[in-house]
This record gives structure tokens, C-alpha cells and sequence, in this order.
């Protein structure tokens, strides 16, 4: 087997969240991830009988497949034809996402794919980079032999300076006026989904959003602030991710929730921060 | 065609600086190539703030105005070089550097972070003289006083101070800091060279007791007309971190102490 560089392994998904037509060179959303993680477990187990030894055939299918496909990627826009987590969060229908690591005709291709969580940190200096994590919900294969990774040939583009959305450029309102300098910001959504299977189908039938809920924490200057806040109806805040042109490349951000957690923090040769967690049932 | 260095000034918070020796600015930039799975490049980013630095190098022959700038986060000025002038604000000093050799004119070296803007300028700013003009030192107006007997002559004292700050940025800021804050203690250091005549060499071990002296009195002084004492150095709880001594052939005994002292801020 050989090994291949990270340049040869692209990540595409299909033109939609809700799409099960794979990615082609001219029908893809590409994403600009700097690592992924793709994980499957079979979910097999052994039966035993009574009165019979158990061998390699006593394996037998256990429940629905167990796969995960978890990324970290720059954004450069929704809808641009480049990956946007902020497309495949909320109810996006039964079928999912389809997706190809590697090549995009020999490459491993999944399909099913539907957002669980995604989150990323605003500071002031970095590229935003957002950690998105996926169940696959469909078998990637049904046969004896699965897909297999090969060297892509279709590579993202490179693209202008400050494309992607940055810290430099983005903003945060609704909550300076009692916090102060916000230093950080970190966001994340959840989504908990169910989903639904066939008898006599290896394949998802159709997966239903149970809940799904969004929470920032915000670290600031005005630590004097944070007990009189505890619990507190905290108003709304929204987030705008903007690229260095000044253009969003998010769908503006908004968590009107209740504070959660505060904390206070200071070691010597420092500065004492504060934080506080602010979270927002959606459904 | 070139500038000469007498169409160069420096104008630090208003004051016009004498006795300039040298002025240098740099800039450094952080921008990272941002790399993909799929593309090994595809653009670049800015990856932290853009530093700017600026060093500033004079004869002490005088009362030193720089000094009185420690602390402070609001250091503006301009450098004007010929008929262009460079604008620059929300400066720091980082440190400074006092140096006193045999038979030459001590010297002082700065160093500031800029933090703020720094920008071109169609116009020279409005500016007063330092108000300590420029006086001789005699070779008996610089006095260092020190833990060793003064039969050990002294060839070089040196005697940094640095200063540490802490810059936060924020969100909503167009990229400049929020605030900056002088995180204490500040650390003072001292070199002295000196001729060994009788000192020895302090016990190794004498520096796990509690008894050793950690106050001991690291200072000089440098005077001018009518030994007026203007410019003092000196540690705060001055303490020996390191010492040397060394003897060659056809040469004398040269003994290099380093001390070290903690200032409150």
C-alpha cells in the first residue's frame, strides 16, 4: 500500500445536504479541510447457539452502521459552491449528504451524511476554522470488498488572499456593552437526530432532527460583571464570520439564550479573564 | 540620492531627542500559507499581529528624558528623515540598556513596541527641545557602587531593564489591541567586568542558604557639571546569578558578576 500525501486526498461533497447524487469535477461543494477523520465500525456481533462451536460465520449484523466523518475546514461563503457547515444544520430532509474522500470516480464514497455538531472560536488573529462532525447513517459498502482511498485528481483551487472568514474581520454584537473587550468567542451547535431503518434494508429510510440547541462562550474583560449575570436572560448576540474583504461567509449567527456557566480565572504574571456560556434550545 | 544623518530627527511624545546615536524601525508581518487536504497551497492568511519595532541608540550627556516613558502605552512621535516624516502611536518601551566602559561617553539603548499606527506624514510635528541640554561627563563622573572592595577596578558596567506587557486584542477592533497592561515584576540586570585585585570567588553552596545576601546595593551613577547626580541605575533587591573569573598568559585576572533584582510595578 502506498502512502499518499495530503495534497492527493481532497474531500468533496455532494451539491446539496440533501442529496444523494455523488460529487462529480463539475457538480461538487469542495471543502477546504486541513485534517479529517473518517471512522467506521461495523456493527456486527456474534451469536452463539446452543449445542454448535462459534466460528468467523457467527458474526451477524447488530443494529444500524456506526460511522463518523469529522473535519476541520476555512469557509469562504454559504451557497458558493465550497462547504458551509451553517447548509446542513436544522431538519435537511431523509436522504443526506453524499461525500468523496480522495478521487472523486475511485475515491471512498459515503453517503447519508448529516450534521451532528459544528463549532469553531473567533479570535482576533486567527483564520476561522470550524470542526464539523458527521454520522454517516448508510452502510459505505454491502459487499465483501469496500471502496478504497486513491489520489485525487480534481483538487481544490487555490484562492485570493483573505477569502476565508477570519477573526481579523469579523463581529460579535449584543454583548459588548456589559462584557467589555471581547477576546473570544467560542460557538457550537448540537443536533441529535434518529435515524429510521427499513426492514429489509441496509439503507436509511428516513432520519428525523429530535433536538438541536446552539451555545457561545465569551471570554471578555469585564470580569466584574459575571456574578450579577448567573442564570441571567442575557439577550441576543449574534456573530457575524466576515472575510478580509468584509464579506460574510456565514449566515449571521444569533444565540438569544440564558447564561450557563461563568468563570473567573488568573495566575500570576498574568491578567485576570472571565467567561461566560450562554446556550439556546432551537428545538 | 541619499539622506545624511543630519536631516534626521526623532521626536518621542513631543520632545525633539539630543545626543541620538542611531534609530532603526523593522516590521515583521505574520502571514502563514494556509495548506489543504487536496492542495498542498491555496492562499495565504494573516496569522497574528503585525510587529513593529523601534531602537533608538544615544550618548547619556544628559538628563535621560526616554526613561520617564517607562510604562506608559500612549508613546507617540515621528522620525522625520529628510523631507519624509514617519508617524507612529500607541508605543511602548520595552527595555532599555545603560553602558559604561573606560574612557568613553556612557550610552543608553532603547527599545519600543509600536503597536499602534505607523504611517507616512505630510508635515514635520510640533516639537520642544529636551529640556536637559547636553553636558560633558568627566572620567570621574560616573560612580558604581557595588558588593566587592573598590581596590577591584571596574572596566564595564552595564545595566538593562525589561519590561514586560501584555497586549489583548479583541473582536470589533479593526485588528489593534484593546488594551495593553505592564505585567510586573520587572527585571533589572547588572554586568560589571572588573580587574580582580582581592576579591575572591563566592562559595557555590552559599547560595542554598537563606543567609546569603539577596539586597545587596548594585548601582552607579553618572554625574556633569557641579556632580550633580541626573542619571541613576539601580537593582531593587540585587542578588549574584552568575559570576566568572579568568587568567591567561600574560594577562590579568578578569572577573565578569552578574546580578539580577525585581522591580514592583
Amino acid at each position: 500500500m502506498a502512502y499518499f500525501s495530503y495534497k492527493d486526498v481532497s474531500l468533496f461533497f455532494s451539491t446539496g445536504a440533501n442529496v444523494a447524487t455523488v460529487p462529480t469535477a463539475n457538480n461538487k461543494t469542495t471543502v477546504y479541510a486541513n485534517n479529517a477523520q473518517f471512522s467506521y465500525t461495523p456493527n456486527i456481533s456474534q451469536q452463539r447457539f446452543l449445542g454448535q462451536d462459534v466460528d468467523k460465520s457467527n458474526f451477524g449484523l447488530a443494529g444500524s452502521p456506526n460511522a463518523t466523518l469529522s473535519f476541520t475546514c476555512y469557509i469562504t461563503g454559504s451557497g458558493s459552491g465550497n462547504f458551509n457547515p451553517t447548509d446542513y444544520t436544522g431538519d435537511i430532509g431523509n436522504i443526506g449528504a453524499t461525500v468523496t474522500i480522495g478521487d472523486l470516480d475511485d475515491g471512498i464514497r459515503l453517503s447519508g451524511l448529516f450534521l451532528n455538531s459544528y463549532s469553531f472560536s473567533l479570535t482576533p488573529y486567527q483564520t476561522v476554522a470550524m470542526q464539523c462532525d458527521f454520522a454517516v447513517l448508510n452502510p459505505v459498502t454491502t459487499t465483501g470488498t469496500g471502496s478504497r482511498i486513491t489520489t485525487g485528481d480534481n483538487n481544490p483551487a487555490s484562492v485570493d488572499f483573505g477569502v476565508f472568514g477570519h477573526g481579523a474581520y469579523s463581529t460579535v454584537g449584543g454583548i459588548n456593552a456589559q462584557q467589555g473587550n471581547v477576546e473570544a468567542v467560542q460557538y457550537q451547535y448540537t443536533a441529535q437526530r434518529q435515524p429510521i431503518y427499513q426492514i429489509g434494508s441496509f439503507f436509511l429510510s428516513s432520519c428525523e432532527l429530535v433536538s438541536e440547541e446552539h451555545s457561545i462562550s465569551v471570554t471578555s474583560e469585564n470580569i466584574q460583571n459575571l456574578v450579577q449575570i448567573s442564570g441571567n436572560d442575557y439577550g441576543s448576540t449574534t456573530i457575524e464570520v466576515k472575510n478580509s474583504s468584509g464579506n460574510a461567509v456565514a449566515p449571521t449567527i444569533t444565540v438569544d439564550g440564558r447564561v450557563t456557566a461563568q468563570n473567573i480565572s488568573a495566575s500570576a504574571g498574568g491578567l485576570a479573564r472571565g467567561s461566560i456560556s450562554i446556550s439556546q434550545p432551537l428545538k | 540620492m541619499a539622506i545624511g544623518s543630519d536631516e534626521e530627527k526623532i521626536v518621542f511624545n513631543g520632545k525633539l531627542l539630543t545626543g541620538i546615536q542611531n534609530i532603526s524601525f523593522s516590521q515583521n508581518v505574520s502571514e502563514a500559507p494556509v495548506e489543504m487536504l487536496g492542495n498542498d497551497f491555496v492562499t495565504t492568511e494573516i496569522s497574528g499581529p503585525t510587529n513593529f519595532s523601534a531602537n533608538v541608540s544615544k550618548l547619556l550627556l544628559n538628563t535621560d528624558f526616554l526613561r520617564t516613558l517607562t510604562g506608559s502605552t500612549t508613546i507617540s512621535g515621528q522620525f522625520e528623515y529628510g523631507d519624509n516624516y514617519l508617524d507612529f502611536n500607541s508605543g511602548v518601551l520595552g527595555g532599555y540598556t545603560f553602558n559604561a566602559n573606560i574612557g568613553q561617553i556612557p550610552t543608553l539603548e532603547f527599545s519600543f513596541e509600536i503597536f499602534g499606527d505607523v504611517s507616512g506624514a505630510n508635515s514635520a510635528a510640533s516639537s520642544t527641545a529636551e529640556t536637559s541640554a547636553i553636558k560633558e561627563v568627566s572620567q570621574t563622573g560616573i560612580e558604581v557602587t557595588f558588593d566587592k572592595q573598590s581596590t577591584n577596578a571596574v572596566q564595564n558596567f552595564s545595566f538593562t531593564e525589561s519590561y514586560t506587557y501584555e497586549t489583548i486584542y479583541g473582536l470589533n477592533n479593526d485588528g489593534r489591541p484593546s488594551a495593553i497592561k505592564l505585567i510586573g515584576p520587572i527585571e533589572q540586570e547588572v554586568t560589571i567586568s572588573m580587574e580582580v585585585d582581592d576579591n575572591e570567588i563566592e562559595d557555590g553552596f552559599s547560595f542554598l542558604s537563606g543567609d546569603k545576601n539577596r539586597d545587596r546595593t548594585i548601582r552607579t551613577i553618572v554625574r556633569y557639571d557641579g556632580n550633580v547626580a541626573v542619571n541613576t541605575f539601580e537593582l531593587e533587591s540585587g542578588h549574584l546569578v552568575s559570576q566568572s573569573y579568568s587568567a591567561g598568559a600574560g594577562d590579568t585576572v578578569i572577573s565578569n558578576l552578574t546580578y539580577r533584582g525585581y522591580k514592583k510595578v
